[in-house]
């Protein structure tokens, strides 16, 4: 059981890590520049910007979001939805 | 041989998105009164010392000649802005005009409209400043030719000004700003492929009538007329917090977009204009250098297309589906950065050609309306000459046809909406109300 919840830990970080690699050449900063835990409105993402994450998400994680009923909360931070990616890929 | 060129000084090749905003200068300087072109407005808290401002604004454009250049054609064929020679001081005009009265407000906005609607003297001005002073309220304008900056671009020449006034050097601000680009004559391939992919979404597009208000303009050349929807920080926060709601986190734009087909629905059927369906372009900023002096003039932005159906246009659950999806599938098929790649395979065509294509086959109805959201400012401070900015806005020349548009932007937390419209297309009183449905759907 504990060994389960370890890996879910590491595999979220290893999303969390392709995620800021992703956001930061579609926001055009630098990867260090970008904080997993701060909402996305604060990492200078806009409608467009965020709906090229989610094109993003669809060609590595094959997960489809625009027509899903995406919450605010599973999306506030690049780590809420790296945990979000981790459950329903 | 080719970084010979390449290497050439004071040649900017043009790309296929600059010689789309020429083809527009020539069909708005035929249809209207003036060129394509665009002002953004900053509003101050206090009056500037006029004085100062205009000597240092003389000396900062000294350090930009190319604000003074004009289209050429290399041997090529590839169109390229032509620099003046060094030492000449750029055509800038720099005007201050004071309103007095009780009606200010619509005095500043009367002298806007005029600024916006003049035509600039010579192939080589394309660029205006103007100080307004009035009784409550003062603003500087910047009149700017399309061809020579897009918005963003505008706005970023204008903080590389405040730069300047808080101290810093001119020489090192400007000689930073890139001022030559290749001749962009390789991949012919995937400029080909990228043009498949354009075509297939325009057939798709045009397969029902395109939805426009035909434009009559009884041999008179109109000018354009504008409408300003301002919301206040607080008044923002609740707009982005229903569109947060309704059409998802960040969706501010989608957001914004479907209240605006909402109400230019409301208007075209008011009208009578019943047939075909909606095609909006919406323009989106292909910018991905870190430092804005990399792209500071000429265009860098591209299109999205979409199609709004009739029978959507008061759904709002499904006409933001739509949006979205569009959004969505645009994005995915990188079509703004195609049509940009493909856009460069028209250079060769001399303008009034591209003209005539826009009139013969697309018998002049491109678009129904235009839209557009920038979601934030690109200044350095929000500050010029020790007065604060207290808000910014666009006041664009919408390209003819369609001769009417809704362009939002954001300001440090506040929104703003213009209305711009070709005078005669559309009244006054229809305006109004456009705002009014503006006002009560956001």
């Amino acid at each position: 059981m504990a060994v389960e919840g370890i890996d879910t830990k590491a595999a979220e970080k290893e999303i969390e890590n392709i995620l800021l690699e992703g956001i930061a050449s579609i926001v055009s900063t630098d990867k260090a520049s970008l904080a997993p835990d701060k909402p996305f409105h604060e990492l200078g993402v806009d409608s467009l910007g965020f709906v090229e994450i989610l094109v993003f998400i669809e060609k590595t994680f094959k997960l489809q979001l625009i027509q899903s009923d995406l919450t605010q909360k599973d999306f506030e931070t690049v780590r809420s939805l790296a945990s979000f990616i981790q459950k329903n890929r | 041989m080719i970084s010979d060129y390449l290497s050439v000084k004071n040649k900017y090749y043009l790309s296929g998105f600059d010689w789309v905003m020429g083809v527009i200068d020539l069909i708005m300087k035929r249809t209207t009164c003036a060129g394509n072109a665009s002002q953004v407005v900053f509003m101050l808290d206090a009056p500037p010392d006029e004085a100062a401002f205009c000597d240092a604004l003389r000396r900062f454009l000294r350090e930009f000649p190319i604000v003074g250049g004009s289209v050429s054609r290399h041997y090529t064929l590839t169109p390229y802005w032509k620099m003046p020679k060094g030492g000449v001081e750029p055509p800038v005009p720099l005007t201050v005009t004071r309103l007095d009265g009780e009606s200010a407000g619509k005095g500043l906005l009367d002298a806007l409209t005029a600024f916006i609607n003049t035509p600039f003297s010579n192939k080589h001005e394309h660029l205006a400043f103007h100080l307004v002073y009035g009784k409550n309220e003062q603003c500087l304008a910047v009149t700017f030719d399309h061809r020579l900056f897009d918005a963003r671009g505008a706005e970023s020449f204008v903080s590389l000004f405040q730069q300047f006034l808080a101290g810093d050097d001119k020489t090192r601000i400007a000689e930073k700003v890139r001022l030559t680009q290749g001749f962009d004559l390789s991949g012919w391939k995937q400029k080909f492929l990228a043009g498949q992919t354009v075509n297939r979404r325009i057939v798709t597009l045009t397969k029902d009538q395109v939805r426009a208000v035909p434009i009559s303009m009884n041999g008179k050349r109109p000018g354009f007329r504008y409408r300003i929807v301002s919301f206040d920080r607080e008044e923002a926060e609740k707009i982005v917090g229903r569109a947060y709601g309704e059409a998802g986190y960040l969706m501010i734009m989608p957001y914004l977009f479907s209240r605006v087909a909402e109400s230019m629905h409301r208007l075209f059927e008011g009208r009578g204009v019943k047939t075909g369906a909606y095609v909006v372009p919406v323009s989106t900023d292909l910018r991905r250098a870190k430092d804005i002096r990399d792209e500071l003039f000429f265009n860098h932005t591209s299109m999205f297309f979409f199609q709004v159906k009739p029978e959507d246009a008061l759904d709002r659950k499904k006409l933001l589906a739509g949006i979205k999806e569009q959004l969505y599938q645009q994005i995915q098929v990188k079509f703004p950065e195609k049509l940009m790649a493909a856009s460069s395979l028209m250079r060769i065509a001399p303008l009034p050609l591209l003209n005539l294509t826009f009139h013969l086959p697309l018998q002049g109805k491109i678009a129904s309306y235009c839209f557009s959201h920038v979601s934030k400012d690109s200044l350095a401070s929000s500050e010029i000459m020790g007065t604060r900015i207290t808000n910014v806005f666009h006041m664009p020349r919408t390209p003819v046809p369609p001769g009417i548009g809704v362009f939002f932007n954001s300001y440090r937390g506040r929104l703003n909406g213009t209305i711009s419209w070709l005078d005669g297309q559309f009244t006054e009183e229809e305006m109004v109300q456009v705002e009014q449905d503006l006002k009560c759907s956001l």
